[in-house]
């Protein structure tokens, strides 16, 4: 079974694992190659912070809750373990603050230690009245797509930087499967009018003594849209923008002021905090995720597409439920094929 | 009036924080610091200073919890200032966990802290052999950044930094209207204290920058105290020992129960082993004493002894002595013939 995984990513990545990891054996060999233009650390993945936390309200689609739990899981289980700090994996606890009470998100419950904020704690947010207090994952972008890549080279998948102009021209090449994990940029691939970039920007700072995420709020602005700040493992990602529609991939100076203003207010011992980076991204913003099988006729065979992106700003939150999810799609096809030899049961 | 000529004794955080607090409250005075250590080479170095009470056997709970108060109450100004970062105050979420139910589930100072609450089931899911937990945030005051600040400060209110030896506090006399003695274990030499004993303590300072959780074992023998650069780990606790040489078979036990509690620290790097010899006594010494030889007189306010909890107090303390040596320039500007001058 010949299979091409398109995209480099956070998705590309892990799908590509997961498929590997339930259905590659002696019985029956995967022949598995990724094919990208991008690789680490140009890609979108790399950009996030890559704190795990779902948008505030449900997005649309009921399964989405379940995959983001299925990740937030996963991860746990990974935690404490010797490879987390490999992973870009670690516990991170912190603040979102808003103007005014909110409703509990659906996701307390899966985050650790969820509670309101104190009136001794919002006083250290002049601006905010009212805010949550949890525990959550970090998983830092660049560490894990290094990690995903060393554990996928073990397994022999192959790498090939390519830019794929369309699914036929890597079906004539062979392949059994694709995997459609191209984020931002799936419409060049096939156009799809949900699909938009909703960029970011965000400044990289030195700042060791920050040790928890804040992460604002102004539900009638929109997400993303106010001043975050995530402390990674080597600098601390400042952020606060959302521009839908924007492809321009040139850091803003007027974002640059927007983000500095905004997070110098939020947390002033950032003032004297030295800047080592700032980078653009786009998120792969749709109304749902597209993660669904279709099926794509060139000549006499059939080619089988499992689409999996369109992950917004969540991708990293979610990734994990969704490769797993990829990875049924995977073994239906194997199924319809006859080629499994046992029934997926472990999924 | 005349300024009052103030010396300090001992530039550890108990005397840089004293004489800056009298520098500011006691006026019109001049103080100067002298002490045969500095930072980065005294106790308060090696400490991680986490604000966490160590409970004082024989002092009220309600002082001690307004010594704790006051000095969490500073720092968290400071922590939420500009300054912070000069000043290495910041703030830093975790846990304190218990192999057995506690005495005390909720600590006298459970209300300064920021969100103290019990840890969830799922929290504990972390340390199987734990059964019950506190979560909470408080601060870390680094004495290797908070130091050098504090003389910075002292040096800007007119103070004087000198690098001496006081065998004797009479050597201050007659140049120093009154000696702040400040000298923590020294002071078992300098005011002939026999209840001073060094508690030793080993830690290791290491690079983790992913640990961003402090994690405490409620015997306080076992921690994990993230830094701005450092994480500490540690620890021990040994009675009597003055063996300031670091014993490498203790610095792999600590390793080893820090990493059962943490496995991510088997990837630290750039370990280094630091030792400190905590000031005990069985109390705080907090007190005036005249001291009276051939004639002379010399004024002293004793401020020592803060064992392993000196940096989680040492503001509030540092007040109090302030208010001591206020009481004494009082008596030295208005001798009465029956006063006790």
């Amino acid at each position: 079974m010949r299979v091409v995984v398109i995209g480099a990513g956070v998705m590309g990545l892990s799908t590509a694992l997961c498929i590997h990891e339930h259905y590659h054996s002696v019985h029956q060999p995967l022949d598995m190659k990724i094919y990208a233009d991008r690789f680490t650390p140009l890609t979108t993945t790399d950009v996030a912070a890559g704190l795990w936390q779902p948008y505030l309200s449900d997005h649309g689609n009921p399964q989405e809750a379940d995959w983001n739990q299925q990740t937030f899981n996963y991860l746990l289980s990974h935690v404490h373990s010797p490879n987390a700090e490999k992973m870009g994996l670690a516990l991170i606890s912190g603040y979102n603050l808003f103007h005014e009470a909110f409703p509990e998100p659906f996701w307390k419950d899966t985050v650790l230690g969820f509670r309101k904020l104190t009136p001794r704690e919002l006083d250290m947010f002049p601006d905010y009245s009212y805010g949550w207090f949890n525990t959550s994952l970090i998983l830092e972008g660049k560490s894990y797509l290094h990690w995903l890549t060393e554990r996928l080279t073990e397994r022999r998948v192959k790498f090939f930087q390519r830019k794929v102009e369309s699914f036929e021209e890597v079906a004539r090449g062979g392949a059994d499967v694709i995997i459609n994990c191209t984020g931002v940029w799936a419409g060049a691939l096939q156009p799809d009018p949900l699909l938009q970039p909703g960029r970011g920007q965000i400044i990289k700072v030195t700042a060791p003594w920050v040790k928890h995420f804040i992460i604002t709020h102004d539900p009638d602005n929109g997400i993303y849209k106010s001043p975050y700040i995530i402390p990674g493992t080597q600098a601390v990602t400042l952020g606060g923008i959302f521009q839908l529609g924007n492809w321009s991939e040139i850091n803003n100076i007027q974002d640059h002021k927007t983000i500095w203003e905004g997070c110098c207010r939020l947390e002033p011992t950032l003032k004297n905090a030295k800047i080592v980076d700032e980078c653009t991204g786009f998120r792969p913003v749709r109304p749902q995720i597209r993660l669904e099988r279709e099926q794509l006729h060139f000549g006499p065979s059939v080619t089988e597409v499992i689409h999996n992106y369109g992950h917004g700003g969540y991708g990293l939150t979610i990734h994990w439920g969704c490769a797993l999810e990829a990875a049924k799609l995977f073994g239906k096809i194997l199924e319809e094929r006859k080629l499994s030899r046992r029934p997926p049961s472990h999924l | 009036m005349d300024t009052v000529r103030v010396a300090v004794v001992g530039a550890g955080v108990i005397g840089l924080s004293t004489a800056l607090c009298i520098s500011k409250l006691v006026s019109p005075s001049s103080i100067t610091v002298l002490s045969d250590k500095f930072t980065p080479d005294t106790t308060s170095d090696v400490a991680a200073g986490m604000l966490i009470p160590h409970a004082y056997a024989d002092t009220a709970i309600h002082k001690q919890k307004q010594w704790f108060r006051e000095t969490f109450d500073h720092l968290f100004a400071i922590a939420n200032s500009t300054e912070a970062g000069d000043a290495g105050v910041h703030l830093v979420s975790g846990w304190q966990i218990f192999r057995n139910l506690p005495a005390e589930e909720v600590p006298f100072w459970a209300d300064v802290v920021l969100g103290f609450r019990k840890m969830t089931e799922a929290e504990l899911k972390k340390f199987p052999q734990h059964v019950f937990g506190q979560a909470f945030t408080t601060l870390k005051c680094e004495g290797l950044a908070y130091l050098p600040w504090l003389e910075k400060r002292i040096k800007g209110s007119g103070g004087l930094i000198l690098k001496r030896r006081i065998e004797d506090l009479w050597e201050l006399h007659p140049s120093f209207d009154i000696v702040v003695n400040c000298s923590g274990l020294g002071s078992r030499e300098l005011a002939g204290d026999s209840k001073m004993l060094p508690v030793r303590g080993q830690v290791l300072k290491v690079k983790a920058p992913w640990v961003r959780h402090f994690i405490r074992e409620g015997s306080g023998l076992t921690y994990i105290y993230p830094g701005a650069s450092t994480v500490t780990l540690g620890g021990t606790r040994q009675k009597g020992d003055w063996n300031l040489s670091p014993d490498p078979e203790m610095s792999k036990d600590i390793l080893s129960r820090c990493c059962a509690l943490e496995p991510s620290l088997h990837r630290a790097y750039d370990i280094e082993e630091k030792v400190g010899l905590r000031p005990f006594r069985p109390d705080v010494r907090l007190q005036k004493e005249l001291l009276v030889k051939d004639g002379r007189k010399l004024p002293v306010v004793h401020h020592y002894g803060h064992g392993s909890g000196g940096i989680s107090v040492h503001w509030g303390m540092a007040l109090e002595a302030t208010k001591l040596v206020s009481e004494w320039v009082h008596a030295l500007r208005n001798p009465a013939p029956k006063a006790k001058l």
